[in-house]
């Protein structure tokens, strides 16, 4: 894992939707990359769901960047070809501050659309 | 993870989706492609009863795993440039004009590429329809081409366990298979162990007179163990059973076709009674439509007492028997074979008399079946492909010079920051659906061939006619217009995202000519050529070959000459002297027809494919051993010679007035005589036939060789018997002035006239025949022909198409030049150059892969060398100039270029 090329989490915003996602999902323990479509189709908050390819794109790219990796201790519940992955320290900082960086700008968006509105 | 209710497709399916991951980078597929081949199946699995249910699921998950292969490879550890990231989707957050559903995460994101290429095709008819059209007809053969393999070599014989079957058959000294002796095959079920069951039948024919006027009706003689052990179970009525057959009943069973075709399906035909062949049978029962092999082809069933006493008792006869048996549980073939082998060599020991020169051959039954189908079926199934892949050459040829035409488009769109894998994903999706239109219109094109293919049955094709348009053929047409739209479209694709803006935005008028996207056109043009060139060889030796077949002689004259199959009929004619008279009276009667110039009679018939062969030993002969010769036997009346135009080269032929009392009087053909009297006279020689009871027969005449088997099959020594010792059936061939089938209505009324219970049968021309010997040679010469003609018209086309976008790229140049005094000689011969240098390069290459390539049909071919030099030449002389033309045609166009115009252009 190359996770001292980047501290600042700040080059690796802003993420994709999808890498958020994945991030989000593991936010909570290690998960494999089918739980975290499944939590994502569960929450039904509108958030269209990642087609396979994508989301495993998007956890190559995560891995690469030292976002994520995958979680040695823990194993498969029922099948042993799943990989589990967790958040590095990087992954949890990036999380944070893009959520940040969305919240300020779904701020500012909110604070426009009051301002117009008559 | 088993699979539960999983719908049949979805394996393939599966193994589609692995198809396309291959495709992805390694390290990518090392990390991820076991997990997400595992998720592939689950999420299908999982959305039933969602919005378009399993279906939807998997071509979804399919088009996403497609559309990001083009930026998986761009986004690739090491392949990313620095500051790049942004341009790998067209989705980042401070540029973004469609928001959050512009990236790969939507799932409605591939329909609206769908509209768009939609709007594309639209918007350039043309264009799309040459790309459409191309890949149909490439699409569509390939479709029909594995249609075929599937349903003749692919798909299980439709018996329970078809692999347990086998087909067995006795062998003569030198290897060839023979029909075997009822008495030997009673022995092999007695004392096999390596069997579960056996089961026989042989091939037959009945002349029914109790419906109508007389009609021959084709049967099969069988046990009724076949029907066990093969699980044919009669759909009316009951099979044979054991005491019935003991008693020595006489039963039919009828097969579903004739059935259905010959009494409309009626029920209560079951128990009434036939009259076969002068004698009562009565209807047991119905067997089901469309038996295969080795029930096929029959009208009627009837069991084995049917066949003559000689036939059940004398080990030495072979009345064309085959055997099916189904292996034991835990048996293999190889065990069986040697089993099988030592019951033979016990009863070679046993009835050395009969079986001293008996082998036994083992073979499944699918061998059987499939036979020399599976060769055509798998070199055609490769010329097809590489028709696919020409096809595919071309239409990415297109898509290139679009895409170069599309620069300021793309550059545009890159500018205002569209990401270089949205366009890749566009332009992918275009292709797919060209590509999905193509195949849709293939597959129609698909179904209309296989169709014809089942009604013309050309190459005598087993299974040809169960063969048809099934699911998997469906899948397989998907799949291939998946890969296809990938071969096609990925390198155009990610050469399109390429552009640099500022260099085509900032160069303002000028358009580049060549560059990378001019060295891959030419590149994929001389692969096409090359490809051309190897299907296009093929084809010039296949057609060699038939050129060869057809130059052949078989040493008889059958042009014109038509054969009317006339079998006894029991009953009135069990007794020889009856048949001779009925036969002598037809002949009589047919030779003074206006019109008939030649009538004879023979049994059997060259060319049908059949023969007969029996055992001679000649008194005092040297060249003889104790176990004797084989020889075919052919049994002819006195006109046979002449009317097949078969020379007499010594002594004479029969006057039709031999009787079977003392010595037989007998006809041989120049290589009996060679074999038996090496250099002496055959004249006056005597031999005999090794069956008991045989009398002596003499030779009086010689007459030239006869390739009974046609022109590919090798045939053996030749005796001829004259037609009044004793014949069960003759066919007439005739000689007439004039179409000789004008004779067949008045033919089968003499046929009525002098014998009412029986009826004519295979009515052909005998040139029918000599066609159907050919028909292997003739469907993969018909066929190689076929592609390599759409091969070369799609790499002309290719070749045009590349060099006249050249021309129109340089316009400006070629006026300057012009202009400036250039000779408009020389600017076309440059032009043109440009053309024959790539189809050198293709040919030579070309050439090189057909060195290779021409081997594989080397069973095929009669006459010529697999690199026949002239064949070689043709083919690479004759695609340099067609490639010259199609390079010339565009290149006169510079000759009308107006240089003032073309300097002003732009």
């Amino acid at each position: 894992m190359n996770g001292t090329e980047a501290n600042d989490p700040a080059v690796h915003l802003p993420l994709r939707p999808v890498e958020y996602q994945v991030l989000v999902g593991l936010s909570r323990g290690p998960r494999h990359g089918y739980a975290i479509l499944q939590q994502t189709e569960e929450r039904d908050d509108g958030s269209a769901v990642p087609g396979l390819a994508t989301l495993y794109r998007a956890i190559r790219r995560l891995e690469r960047d030292g976002l994520v990796e995958p979680s040695p201790g823990v194993t498969g519940d029922d099948d042993e070809r799943r990989r589990y992955l967790r958040l590095t320290a990087t992954g949890r900082e990036v999380l944070r501050a893009e959520t940040r960086r969305l919240r300020s700008m779904v701020q500012a968006a909110e604070a426009a659309l009051e301002g117009r509105s008559r | 993870m088993t699979p539960r209710n999983d719908p049949v497709w979805l394996g393939a399916a599966v193994a589609a989706y692995r198809v396309v991951l291959a495709f992805y980078p390694r390290g990518f597929r090392r990390a991820a492609e076991r997990e997400m081949v595992a998720a592939f199946r689950r999420r299908v699995r999982e959305a039933v009863g969602r919005p378009g249910g399993r279906i939807g699921a998997a071509l979804r998950e399919g088009l996403d795993l497609l559309l990001g292969l083009p930026a998986t490879w761009l986004e690739r550890p090491g392949g990313t440039a620095p500051g790049s990231e942004g341009m790998e989707e067209g989705w980042t957050h401070g540029l973004s004009r469609t928001g959050w559903t512009m990236n790969g995460w939507t799932t409605g994101g591939w329909v609206r590429d769908v509209g768009r290429a939609l709007r594309g095709i639209r918007r350039r008819p043309g264009f799309a329809a040459v790309v459409i059209l191309t890949l149909a007809v490439a699409i569509g053969a390939n479709a029909t081409v594995f249609g075929i393999v599937r349903g003749v070599l692919l798909e299980p014989l439709p018996y329970p366990e078809p692999a347990e079957l086998t087909y067995i058959l006795e062998t003569d000294p030198s290897g060839a298979t023979t029909s075997v002796s009822w008495l030997n095959y009673r022995d092999w079920r007695e004392r096999s162990r390596a069997f579960e069951s056996m089961g026989a039948r042989t091939g037959w024919s009945f002349t029914m007179t109790s419906e109508g006027p007389a009609e021959v009706l084709s049967a099969r003689l069988i046990t009724p163990s076949l029907l066990d052990l093969l699980g044919v179970e009669p759909i009316q009525g009951r099979s044979f059973t054991r005491d019935e057959l003991r008693r020595g009943e006489r039963l039919v069973l009828l097969s579903g076709d004739f059935w259905r075709r010959r009494f409309g399906s009626n029920p209560s035909l079951v128990g009434s009674t036939l009259q076969l062949d002068g004698e009562p049978f009565v209807v047991a029962g119905v067997l089901p439509e469309r038996l295969e092999f080795p029930m096929d082809g029959a009208d009627v069933f009837a069991p084995m007492s049917v066949l003559s006493e000689n036939d059940r008792t004398n080990r030495a006869s072979h009345p064309g028997i085959s055997v099916v048996g189904r292996l034991a549980d835990g048996t293999d073939l190889e065990e069986a074979r040697r089993e099988m082998e030592g019951i033979a060599a016990e009863l070679a020991r046993e009835h050395p008399d009969t079986n001293a020169e008996d082998g036994v051959s083992v073979r499944t039954l699918r061998e059987r079946v499939v036979g020399d189908a599976g060769g055509v079926l798998f070199l055609l199934q490769g010329a097809v492909a590489l028709v696919l892949l020409i096809a595919c050459a071309n239409v990415a040829n297109l898509l290139l010079a679009r895409s170069a035409e599309r620069g300021r488009e793309v550059a545009v769109r890159t500018s205002l920051g569209a990401g270089r894998a949205s366009l890749v994903r566009h332009m992918l999706g275009e292709v797919l659906v060209l590509a999905g239109i193509g195949a849709a219109l293939g597959g129609l094109l698909a179904v209309w061939a296989i169709g014809l293919f089942r009604t013309l049955q050309p190459g005598d094709l087993p299974r040809i006619a169960h063969v048809e348009v099934d699911g998997h053929v469906l899948l397989f047409t998907a799949v291939l217009t998946v890969i296809t739209a990938l071969l096609a479209g990925v390198v155009p694709a990610i050469q399109a995202s390429r552009v640099e803006p500022a260099a085509i935005l900032g160069r303002e008028g000028s358009r580049g000519s060549s560059g990378a996207g001019g060295a891959l056109r030419r590149g994929l043009v001389v692969s096409e050529v090359a490809l051309s060139v190897v299907l296009l060889m093929g084809a010039g030796l296949m057609v060699r070959t038939m050129d060869n077949l057809l130059g052949e002689d078989t040493g008889l004259d059958t042009q014109g000459v038509l054969s009317v199959h006339v079998p006894s009929a029991g009953g009135d004619y069990s007794e020889p002297e009856a048949r001779a008279g009925l036969f002598a009276e037809l002949l009589r009667r047919v030779e003074v027809l206006p019109a008939v110039t030649h009538v004879a009679g023979v049994d059997p018939l060259p060319l049908s494919g059949f023969n007969r062969q029996w055992t001679i030993s000649g008194e005092g002969l040297e060249s003889v051993d104790d176990a004797g010769i084989r020889t075919e036997v052919g049994t002819v009346t006195p006109n046979y010679f002449s009317t097949l135009g078969i020379r007499v080269l010594r002594g004479t032929t029969f006057t039709g007035d031999e009787t079977g009392d003392g010595v037989l009087p007998i006809m041989v053909d120049e290589t009996f005589a060679e074999r038996l009297w090496p250099g002496g006279d055959p004249l006056g020689r005597t031999v005999r036939f090794t069956a008991e009871g045989s009398p002596p027969m003499q030779v009086v005449g010689v007459v030239e060789h006869v390739r009974h088997y046609g022109v590919t099959g090798e045939s053996g020594i030749q005796l001829y018997r004259p037609y009044t010792a004793g014949v069960w059936s003759l066919t007439l061939v005739v000689r007439a002035d004039g179409d000789p089938m004008a004779l067949v209505p008045r033919i089968r009324e003499i046929l009525s006239e002098v014998a009412p219970s029986v009826a004519a049968t295979r009515i052909r021309m005998m040139e029918e025949y000599e066609r159907e010997s050919m028909a292997a040679e003739r469907l993969t010469a018909g066929m190689l022909q076929l592609f390599g003609g759409v091969a070369l018209l799609l790499a002309v086309v290719g070749l045009y198409g590349v060099i006249s976008y050249s021309v129109a790229q340089r316009t400006r140049e070629f006026g300057i030049r012009l202009a400036i005094g250039a000779r408009s000689g020389r600017v076309v011969a440059g032009v043109t150059g440009e053309g024959l240098g790539l189809a050198v390069a293709g040919v030579g290459l070309g050439v090189l892969a057909a060195f290779f390539a021409s081997r594989l049909l080397e069973t095929f071919l009669f006459g010529v060398e697999p690199l026949d030099p002239a064949t070689f030449l043709a083919v690479g002389a004759g695609m340099i100039l067609v490639s010259g033309l199609a390079a010339f045609v565009p290149a006169v166009r510079t000759t009308r270029i107006d240089p003032a115009e073309a300097l002003r252009m732009e």
